[in-house]
């Protein structure tokens, strides 16, 4: 059915999606470790003061880079390139991307930017000023004043070859390659679904997936005008973000957030629908109203382009236009409510099979709960006039974060790695990380509600320096219980990858479809060849028929069976 | 154990009863929710030859179960939009009343310190009796009376926030913010002002205080300032907590 690339090089530079999809997971979860070791480094620091010598750009640095390395270089990558790439063509009954070469160079071109990423990180070596210290947000003024020498060739290129130039630099090749990603999932999902298969009849991790690459469409360009700009003001000396020429700093916090926002989404959405595709495989029911599910996510995708400004409450924008922001931002719970209750409903009436994946995917639902509700506070404009900056907004988006990258994606590895491997996972090891991944998370995250509320604020490297943040000592206290948490967080996600690679050596085999599930990835044999089916599957209902009542002898009705 | 600082301005119990009333939704929706994730999953555990129910979610009869749960859901959301632009619209515009009986300062963020300009005896800025604040002395303000701020920056972005005040606010080069707040209380021991928005590799060193004085100290404060300085402490010096002091983040 398709050529099959030879040689140690053809493996390697590979047209093959669900060779492309292992380079995207395994180089994200090498930056995952990365950016996790930073944030446990950080957190020992800020629970124990005395413990580390860390200057304010030493700490300042370590953040940035957490929160870009988790955001652009781990969730990006696993939970839109990976996963699009792993089980776009397969669900959709289809033999690789429509663009395969595109696809290649998207990898590639992801590569080169973590080597621009590294460089920023190690640009000390050559008096770069090293990693990028103006939190994650790079605003400027802040991030835009470097040298201020603009006159000759030398000292120029001495600006582009600065950390925060070089972390600009490797964001927008990172956006470049996630575009040409995502042009190949819609692209392949319009046009080359198996025959008989509707647009009602697509997966819902499908839809999610292309509905997330749509969002990062619609929102990347106003960030990349924004970010050129950032890097001319750095570079050539410009003056965009510089009031005293008649630039305003603020400009470039509207154009980061237009795109910012929508972020969140971007990885919000694959995870949503890992956890659809798995919830009805393990509770034998159909997932609960569909279609007003993907309804809702339609609307959350369109809703989440109008909503960036709450980001900007107390930012100095016009007061009047706030109250605009917080209605929207208000507003979005509701389509995300509808998709959490409909989540819940399937539970319902079904015959749940606690299995790994359906623990991490139950753990997503619990846990991200906690970080929803907790959205309602930060919406408030009001609110953000007592909260803005504070670790109430940590607590807040690791709640909503970790459930996505960490429980909604790692319940999609335990859930499809039978199929990628041919070998199930360790269910005794899988259960043991889901323990103490939530336990980790819970004793890490909470505590920081109750310090935001107490009014700790963010990127201060020695609570010291205030008295309020000493003068208690649940405060102290409930500093080192978070990091206590967030070193179980990170110390358990050994498992993960001891689990991964025991198991690719001598898990048990699994045969083409362990979890007697509907989708046609299943069809296709484990792991799948280059070309993945032997013959085109047909489609013929949609993708959650289980326990049809005109079923008889089975309690599952794949998609590919008259 | 308090989880809320004391709050000493006009508007900060409007915040908290904010947060109070949000917090009592937020609860109820995660409770209830949960209850129900656990009640279906506990009660829906796989059985010897059980067979789960067909429910696709089709038609009102199903649907309804969580429809009617989102209707609610719109409904605190609306509450909640009414409630919050009450309190936002207190917090951050001044009504023509307060404008005439406020008494404006100046205020400035810069790498790392804040500084403060006073108007004076005649009550308005940018007239020949502004006089500045001495560095290493707090911002003094008057009780129950509308201090109007004018907030702005010299170099980075900075925030002004005092806890007590629930009063936050970001610092922008080449503008200047007005906002305001009346403190409700004489303050003991100084209020802290903290620096809220990331500046540079000192941000978490960039700490001021606020002394809130009664009517009378503030008319002594205005007519003889520097007398008055001698009167009263200096802040916490700041403590570099960087090995570097000098060094610039970029």
């Amino acid at each position: 059915m398709s050529s099959h690339e030879t040689g140690l090089l053809g493996k390697i530079f590979s047209t093959d999606h669900k060779v492309i999809g292992k380079q995207y997971f395994f180089t994200g979860l090498l930056f995952a470790f990365i950016g996790g070791m930073f944030a446990v480094v950080f957190r020992i620091k800020l629970a124990w003061p005395g413990s580390m010598d860390m200057s304010g750009t030493v700490y300042n640095g370590l953040v940035t880079n957490h929160a870009m390395i988790m955001f652009f270089w781990a969730a990006m990558p696993v939970l839109l390139a990976a996963l699009g790439n792993f089980v776009i063509p397969l669900m959709i009954g289809c033999d690789d991307m429509a663009f395969p070469k595109l696809n290649m160079m998207s990898f590639w071109i992801f590569l080169v930017s973590t080597l621009v990423l590294v460089l920023s990180l190690i640009s000390g070596l050559w008096g770069g000023g090293g990693p990028t210290a103006t939190g994650w947000t790079i605003y400027p003024p802040l991030s835009a004043s470097y040298g201020g020498d603009y006159s000759t060739v030398g000292a120029v290129l001495g600006n582009l070859i600065s950390g925060p130039s070089l972390l600009i630099l490797a964001v927008a090749l990172e956006f470049a390659s996630m575009l040409m990603g995502g042009i190949n999932f819609m692209v392949t999902s319009l046009n080359m679904r198996a025959k008989g298969m509707k647009f009602m009849d697509i997966p819902i991790v499908v839809w999610f997936v292309n509905l997330a690459a749509l969002d990062f469409m619609f929102s990347v360009g106003p960030l990349i005008a924004g970010a050129v700009m950032l890097l001319f003001d750095r570079v050539f000396g410009t003056g965009f973000y510089d009031p005293a020429r008649g630039g305003d700093p603020v400009l470039f916090q509207h154009l980061f957030w237009f795109f910012g926002h929508p972020e969140v989404y971007v990885v919000l959405l694959p995870a949503l629908g890992i956890v659809a595709e798995i919830i009805p495989t393990f509770t034998r029911k159909p997932l609960f109203a569909y279609r007003l599910v993907l309804i809702s996510a339609v609307a959350s995708a369109f809703i989440a382009l109008i909503v960036w400004a709450h980001h900007q409450f107390i930012a100095g924008i016009d007061p009047r236009m706030a109250t605009f922001f917080s209605i929207t931002t208000i507003i979005i719970s509701i389509p995300f409510a509808l998709i959490m209750f409909a989540y819940i409903a399937s539970y319902f009436g079904g015959q749940i099979e606690m299995k790994t994946p359906m623990l991490w995917a139950t753990g997503f639902v619990s846990m991200f709960l906690v970080g929803g509700v907790t959205g309602i506070y930060l919406g408030s404009s009001a609110f953000d006039i007592y909260a803005h900056d504070s670790y109430f907004v940590v607590a807040h988006f690791h709640y909503t974060l970790i459930p996505v990258v960490f429980f909604g994606g790692i319940s999609g590895i335990y859930y499809w790695f039978p199929k990628f491997s041919g070998k199930f996972m360790s269910e005794g090891l899988g259960k043991l990380h889901f323990w103490l991944t939530i336990i980790g998370l819970n004793v890490f995250a909470f505590p920081l509600f109750f310090t935001g509320m107490w009014g700790q604020h963010r990127r201060i490297v020695d609570y010291q320096v205030y008295d309020f943040m000493v003068e208690q000592d649940w405060i102290l206290q409930f500093r080192v219980v978070a990091t206590i948490g967030a070193i179980i967080l990170a110390a358990s996600q050994l498992l993960l990858f001891i689990n991964i690679f025991k198991s690719a050596v001598s898990g048990e085999p699994a045969g083409k479809n362990p979890w007697k599930s509907n989708t046609l990835e299943w069809v296709a044999d484990s792991p799948p060849p280059h070309g993945n089916f032997e013959t085109y599957p047909t489609c013929y209902r949609g993708p959650y028929e289980y326990s049809h009542p005109d079923r008889s002898g089975s309690d599952y009705w794949p998609q590919n069976e008259q | 154990m308090k989880i809320l600082p004391d709050s000493f301005s006009s508007y900060a119990a409007d915040i908290d009863g904010l947060i109070i009333e949000i917090t009592i939704f937020v609860v109820a929706w995660f409770v209830v929710s949960t209850a129900a994730l656990f009640y279906g999953i506990f009660t829906s555990l796989k059985t010897e030859g059980g067979k789960a129910k067909y429910i696709p979610g089709i038609g009102w009869e199903q649907t309804k179960w969580i429809l009617i749960p989102l209707i609610l859901v719109v409904a605190c959301d609306m509450y909640i939009d009414i409630i919050t632009t009450k309190v936002w619209t207190k917090v951050e515009f001044m009504t023509d009343d307060q404008k005439a009986k406020s008494v404006p300062v100046k205020v400035t963020g810069q790498q790392f310190e804040w500084s403060f300009q006073y108007a004076g005896a005649d009550g308005k800025l940018g007239t020949t009796d502004d006089f500045d604040g001495d560095y290493g002395k707090p911002l003094i303000l008057p009780v129950n009376k509308v201090s109007e701020l004018n907030l702005s920056s010299v170099d980075m972005l900075h925030n002004f926030f005092v806890r007590e005040f629930r009063f936050k606010q970001d610092v922008i080069p080449g503008r200047v913010i007005v906002r305001w707040v009346e403190a409700t209380q004489i303050s003991g021991k100084n209020y802290e002002l903290i620096c809220a928005e990331i500046c540079g590799s000192n941000h978490g060193s960039m700490r001021g205080e606020v002394k809130v004085v009664s009517p009378e100290d503030y008319a002594e404060f205005l007519a003889n300032p520097a007398a008055f300085y001698e009167g009263i402490a200096d802040i916490k010096p700041p403590q570099y907590t960087s090995r570097f002091p000098d060094e610039e983040g970029s």
